[in-house]
């Protein structure tokens, strides 16, 4: 095996080093760790809507991370990130009557919520500074007016599902996003032929949009 | 119908927003065609928003006080009596160490798809992870459980692109000498065996420890070998070729640590 090869497929390592500490009990029913990682995002939808405790925890342990990377890009600060992901999942929890499955997918919906309090977040900073501010002057624009939570959430989303992209798909797609090569010249690269190279893309941009439009922020 | 009316097909205008040309005739219809345009757009978005992805846009995980917060806030204090206890992916997001071991030119992209993974916005292998913890929690005696061995490092096995299955392994004290002691469940299945391999993040140089032929399995240290650089330990699925090489078909991987 040449060196190029063994970085290549080293290249690909995932190492998660797992606390030793970390054994979960299942205190809350519902199904068991295994089972519970083989359902389906609406199933968990599902069963949040209907009240099943386990399921806001299952809900967290799936979008817990998704929500705290869109509040701490759009707020700057991981510290306001735990607030916002606290507040998310304790009104989603409390307000998990007015989700509705069949209208959206469950992370959505959160990002929906995540929206408001990001909202909440920058208005409650506005009139903090107003106070501050003796002189009246017009506050300075929070960060999260530069873009917005939909956008930052389209980009969280999409590096998430870059991420889950198999080999070769996810080499090609970094070849051709990131290092701006041509279908051509990702073919030689990687001595593929061109139409399935083509045929990747293809495939892992149907993809990145259907994520977009499944997950994306719902109104 | 003419030529004109008929809209050019969803994955040619994918192709065509990523740099490829349309055939003459349909490209004249698209440039032309509102509804083609509007597809022809919102797959340029697409495209524009994974151009713009930076290594910040790979997550980072709340705090483990979060969840916490959360069950204290809505009374549900009896969900988690530990807090590490009910966030399993947080929880190893939170205590995962990343390693990207590329030494290629596209190091940062590698390396932060790998953090976006890992940080687990249901990252495959942190949901893995998460899963290998849940099944760590069983009472699971056994050849391998039951020596009790000081151990010196361990790991969790995570799976890897492609691949499912997860487990532990760790680095144990015993009187004749070190030993890797592996366990894992649910491997992918393939054609071949599994090889347990120790490798080393800097050099990439990889000792194979030798076959895996069931759900566990120890294997002696070479005496002298600098553990403090073999760190990864590799699980490969290797075909019946009578090539001693990896083949760089690797199941499931984690990092030792102390």
């Amino acid at each position: 095996m040449n060196s190029s090869a063994v970085l290549q497929f080293l290249g690909r390592a995932t190492v998660a080093d797992v606390d030793e500490q970390s054994a979960p009990a299942d205190s809350v029913g519902g199904p068991s760790g295994p089972a519970r990682d083989s359902m389906t995002d609406k199933a968990v939808g599902v069963a949040f809507a209907d009240g099943q405790e386990w399921a806001l925890e299952e809900a967290y342990r799936r979008w817990g991370a998704l929500i705290h990377s869109v509040a701490q890009r759009s707020t700057g600060s991981a510290h306001d990130a735990d607030d916002v992901a606290q507040v998310v999942f304790v009104s989603a929890w409390r307000g998990r009557h007015r989700y509705s499955p069949d209208h959206a997918a469950l992370p959505a919906w959160l990002l929906g919520i995540t929206k408001r309090r990001i909202a909440d977040h920058w208005e409650s900073r506005s009139r903090e500074q107003r106070r501050i501010d003796a002189a009246g002057r017009a506050s300075k624009s929070a960060p999260a007016a530069e873009e917005s939570v939909e956008k930052v959430a389209d980009r969280v989303l999409i590096a998430d599902e870059l991420s889950r992209l198999d080999q070769p798909q996810r080499e090609i797609m970094e070849l051709a996003f990131f290092d701006d090569l041509t279908h051509h010249q990702i073919a030689e690269r990687l001595a593929i032929p061109l139409g399935t190279v083509k045929s990747h893309i293809r495939r892992s941009l149907m993809r990145l949009r259907s994520r977009l439009e499944v997950d994306g922020v719902a109104v | 119908m003419s030529q004109s009316e008929i809209h050019a097909p969803d994955d040619l205008l994918a192709l065509h927003a990523m740099g490829d040309s349309l055939p003459e005739a349909m490209g004249r219809h698209v440039a032309a065609c509102r509804q083609c345009q509007s597809e022809l757009d919102q797959w340029s978005d697409v495209i524009a928003t994974a151009r713009s992805t930076t290594p910040e846009d790979a997550p980072g995980s709340p705090s483990a006080e979060v969840w916490q917060a959360i069950t204290a806030e809505l009374g549900l204090a009896s969900m988690s009596p530990e807090p590490s206890a009910s966030v399993s992916a947080a929880q190893v997001a939170q205590v995962a160490t990343v390693v990207s071991i590329d030494k290629g030119r596209r190091r940062w992209t590698t390396s932060w798809l790998v953090a976006a993974s890992v940080a687990g916005i249901v990252g495959g292998a942190v949901l893995t992870a998460g899963g290998v913890a849940l099944n760590g929690s069983d009472p699971a005696p056994g050849p391998i459980a039951a020596p009790a061995s000081p151990v010196i490092a361990s790991t969790a096995l995570a799976a890897l692109p492609k691949h499912q299955g997860g487990g532990e392994a760790k680095i144990v004290s015993t009187p004749n000498g070190k030993e890797l002691v592996v366990d894992v469940s649910d491997l992918s299945t393939g054609e071949g065996f599994y090889e347990v391999w120790l490798i080393d993040p800097e050099t990439l140089q990889m000792i194979g420890l030798g076959a895996l032929s069931h759900d566990a399995g120890r294997f002696p240290i070479p005496d002298g070998l600098d553990l403090a650089r073999y760190t990864i330990v590799d699980v490969s699925l290797e075909p019946f070729d009578g090539d001693p090489v990896h083949s760089r078909d690797s199941v499931v991987r984690g990092e030792l640590s102390t």
